[in-house]
């Protein structure tokens, strides 16, 4: 009964542990791919036996196994022997080895990952009998651990050769991952040295501070935050800018982890933007200060941009103009377009070195602007002018300025003509004052001596008759000459009254009816009937007219008409401008003139200028004193009036004289 | 010293003025003519000589003809022998257009043909002895004739 017993507890006992293998088995089958079991005796692998999953991953089948001993050892990868022959050492001197992982060569040639996991059994008495190789074909795994680790590998390269910054921190904003350049920028040796630590570990308290409180936002708000510029000073005092964009890193949940950093330095930008900014303001000084207008055409597009200056300069608002090139063309001089069409093109096909040109444009008012354009080309590559620039300076000012200046000038010439004359005049008066009583003496002595020869002599021949007569004639003509002389040297003896220019015009002509009629002159009066009187010495104002008169007749010895008008002259600047000989006189002032018009043989116009110099005559030696027109000057002259010679338009001389009429 | 001839003092620098205006006179037969040429010395020439007319010239070294005038105007022994200037400083323009008379003083421009001399002295002679105090200015002193 007890061995009965006995033997049915046994078999219990075996029935049991073959259920519990069994379950063992099946548990091993769902989480493994196969199990091989190799069978000790005395210690040493006795068999080996293959389980029917071994075909899905050898591509052998158990009998393959069975057959081979030796066919799952040359299945090994040899480079992987070594480790699967130390599993097997371990094991076998009852050590528990770690699960290991190599490779295979599939019966199809192709390698295969397998994990495999070696399980001891051992007998009761605790003696090691066989062992189980659990093996997994993890060759997918393996793929994906491979394709993983590359890319990892491949981040990691990209991560530590870009130039950027990049990093990875925790929500207490230690570093977890951290890029080369980051890593030296904070001054550590490499990415290694800076996990785990904060920003405070590496740079300034109060930088660090101002980093972690743009974490803390991100943290907060959970919101990127990009390109926020910050500035740090580095390690040689210099003032370093960076654009920095953090961006919230969640797990999984979509809880908050951290964030990741991505920056880079600005500092060069910062500068350049800098720079620029000094440029522009610079610039815009510099043409403020120049109160010039700026212009720039694009040729291709016919687009332009006026600055404000450039239109205000022409008196409009800055929306008056439109930015078009045709708005320039529309305010140009008609008379200056063509020659700024000859300069831009002349500029542009490399004929001037410089765009420069003075133009006219219109004013708001309708008046016109003289501006100074100067401009630069921009040529694209193939050296075709793309655009034209530059600036816009009112010269109006200036050139008014200029022909001021022209003009007092020209008044500074003629006073300096005047005083030269007045000098000469003076001189001649103090020697002629001198001469006369010099000369006027020995002439008394000559004419009284001839005198007396005459009558001592009495009736004489004619010859002797005709020599004393010369004489006397010589010894008068002379004494005209000094007269004359004295005449300029006492110019202080005018009498100044009212009187009649039509008047003293009248008498002239009566002295002077005997040579009219000899040289067979005609007269033509056309005198104004209501000329006003004018203040006047009018002894003097004959002699002028006695001179004008006699040259005239002198100058038509053949005949002709000698014309005689007179009239008032209402000034203005026109008359002023056109005629220069009026500038002595205020733009309004009222002038009676008279004009003397022959139709003689004229003047030779090398010789105008000088006809007023004392003793310049175009007469025949003997016909006049050359001191005429300069006596007929400076009586005009001290008058206040002008008189003025030249050729008509049609032949002869006009001679003008002006009078003020009030 | 012929009584019917005028006497004409002529008071000038210049000998060779002197000497053609005392021919040209006395060739007429009518004057009876006393030249001086020293100024200083024509106050006693007239005392000498008693002139009807003195012809004076004004630009003189020493005395110019203006202070002469007033020198014989003082001298009430010629305050009526009428003065007449023979200069080289007016010109003859100058004297007609202030009919003769220059500061009120009658003048003749140099030079002077002798017809118009003799026209000159002789009216003013007539009016001497018409009556009219022969030489005696117009404003009533003699004043300097120019300055």
């Amino acid at each position: 009964m007890k061995t009965e017993f006995l033997l049915s507890e046994r078999d219990r006992a075996n029935a049991a542990l073959r259920e519990s293998e069994q379950r063992y088995k099946r548990l091993l089958a769902a989480t493994t791919d196969y199990i091989y079991t190799v069978d000790l005796e005395r210690d040493l692998e006795h068999q080996t036996s293959h389980g029917p999953g071994c075909e899905a991953v050898t591509g052998y089948s158990p009998s393959d196994f069975a057959s081979d001993p030796y066919l799952w050892y040359r299945i090994i990868h040899e480079a992987d022997r070594p480790a699967v022959l130390n599993q097997v050492d371990l094991i076998l001197h009852g050590e528990l080895p770690p699960p290991i992982e190599h490779r295979i060569t599939h019966r199809d040639g192709t390698l295969r990952w397998i994990r495999n996991t070696t399980i001891p059994h051992r007998s009761e008495s605790g003696r090691l009998v066989a062992y189980d190789g659990l093996i997994t074909d993890i060759t997918e795994r393996k793929r994906w651990e491979e394709t993983l680790k590359a890319e990892r590998n491949l981040l990691r390269t990209l991560v530590d050769n870009l130039p950027d910054y990049i990093f990875v921190k925790d929500t207490q904003s230690r570093f977890i991952m951290d890029n080369l350049p980051h890593s030296r920028a904070l001054g550590a040796t490499d990415a290694e040295a800076v996990l785990g630590k904060t920003e405070g570990d590496f740079l300034p308290e109060e930088e660090a501070a101002l980093h972690r409180a743009e974490e803390e936002c991100v943290f907060r708000s959970g919101r990127a935050q990009f390109n926020a510029e910050e500035s740090s000073v580095d390690a040689t005092g210099a003032r370093r800018w960076f654009s920095t964009t953090r961006v919230p890193l969640k797990d999984l949940q979509g809880k908050i982890v951290g964030l990741v950093g991505i920056g880079h330095e600005i500092t060069g930008l910062k500068r350049a933007e800098q720079a620029l900014r000094e440029s522009q303001e610079r610039l815009s000084l510099v043409i403020r200060g120049s109160n010039d207008g700026i212009w720039d055409w694009n040729i291709l597009t016919n687009e332009a941009y006026f600055s404000p200056r450039w239109k205000n300069m022409l008196g409009y608002e800055d929306h008056e103009i439109e930015n078009r090139f045709s708005a320039w063309e529309e305010l140009i001089h008609p008379d200056d377009r063509e020659l700024a069409r000859q300069r831009v093109q002349a500029y542009l096909a490399g004929d001037l070195p410089t765009y420069e040109l003075e133009h006219r444009l219109r004013h708001k008012t309708g008046s016109y602007r003289w501006i100074l354009a100067r401009g630069v080309v921009l040529r694209d590559q193939t050296g075709t002018p793309v655009r034209l620039a530059g600036s816009h300076m009112d010269l109006t000012e200036l050139k008014s300025a200029a022909d001021r200046l022209q003009h007092a000038n020209i008044e500074l010439k003629e006073t300096q003509a005047h005083l030269i004359q007045a000098a000469r005049f003076e001189s001649m008066g103090t020697l002629a004052a001198g001469v006369a009583h010099e000369v006027k003496n020995p002439l008394q002595t000559i004419l009284m001596g001839l005198h007396y020869l005459s009558q001592k002599l009495g009736n004489l021949d004619g010859d002797l008759a005709l020599t004393l007569s010369d004489m006397r004639e010589s010894v008068t003509h002379a004494n005209t000459i000094i007269g004359d002389l004295l005449t300029l040297s006492k110019a202080t003896l005018f009498q100044m009254q009212l009187g009649s220019l039509n008047r003293i015009i009248q008498n002239c002509l009566r002295l002077v009816r005997n040579p009219l009629e000899a040289a067979q002159v005609l007269v033509a009066l056309r005198l104004d009937p209501d000329l006003p009187q004018a203040k006047l010495d009018e002894s003097r104002i004959e002699q002028v007219f006695l001179n004008l008169f006699l040259n005239s007749i002198h100058a038509m010895p053949g005949g002709g008409t000698l014309t005689v008008t007179t009239r008032v002259l209402e000034l203005n600047e026109t008359t002023i401008a056109n005629m220069p000989m009026y500038r002595a006189f205020k733009p309004t002032q009222r002038l009676l003139l008279a004009e003397v018009r022959d139709t003689g043989t004229g003047i030779k116009e090398a010789d105008l200028p000088r006809v007023f110099d004392p003793f310049f005559t175009t007469k025949p030696v003997g016909i006049g004193t050359g001191l005429g027109l300069s006596m007929a000057k400076m009586i005009i002259d001290r008058h206040e009036g002008v008189i003025d010679i030249r050729n008509a338009s049609g032949g002869g001389v006009l001679a003008t004289i002006a009078l003020k009429a009030d | 010293m012929n009584s019917s001839k005028k006497r004409i003092l002529v008071v000038d620098d210049e000998p060779k003025i002197t000497r053609l205006i005392r021919l040209n006179l006395e060739q007429t037969g009518e004057y009876e003519v006393r030249e001086e040429n020293r100024a200083s010395h024509a106050v006693q020439a007239a005392r000498d000589f008693s002139p009807h007319l003195i012809l004076l010239d004004v630009l003189m070294p020493g005395l110019d003809g203006g202070q002469l005038a007033s020198e014989f105007q003082a001298t009430p022994q010629f305050r009526e022998v009428p003065i007449v200037f023979l200069t080289a400083a007016v010109t003859r323009d100058e004297v007609n257009s202030h009919g003769g008379y220059v500061g009120g003083m009658p003048f003749l421009a140099k030079p002077v043909d002798i017809p118009e001399l003799i026209d000159c002295l002789r009216g003013h002679l007539e009016k001497a002895t018409a009556g009219s105090p022969p030489g005696k200015p117009r404003q009533g002193t003699a004043r300097r004739p120019l300055q």
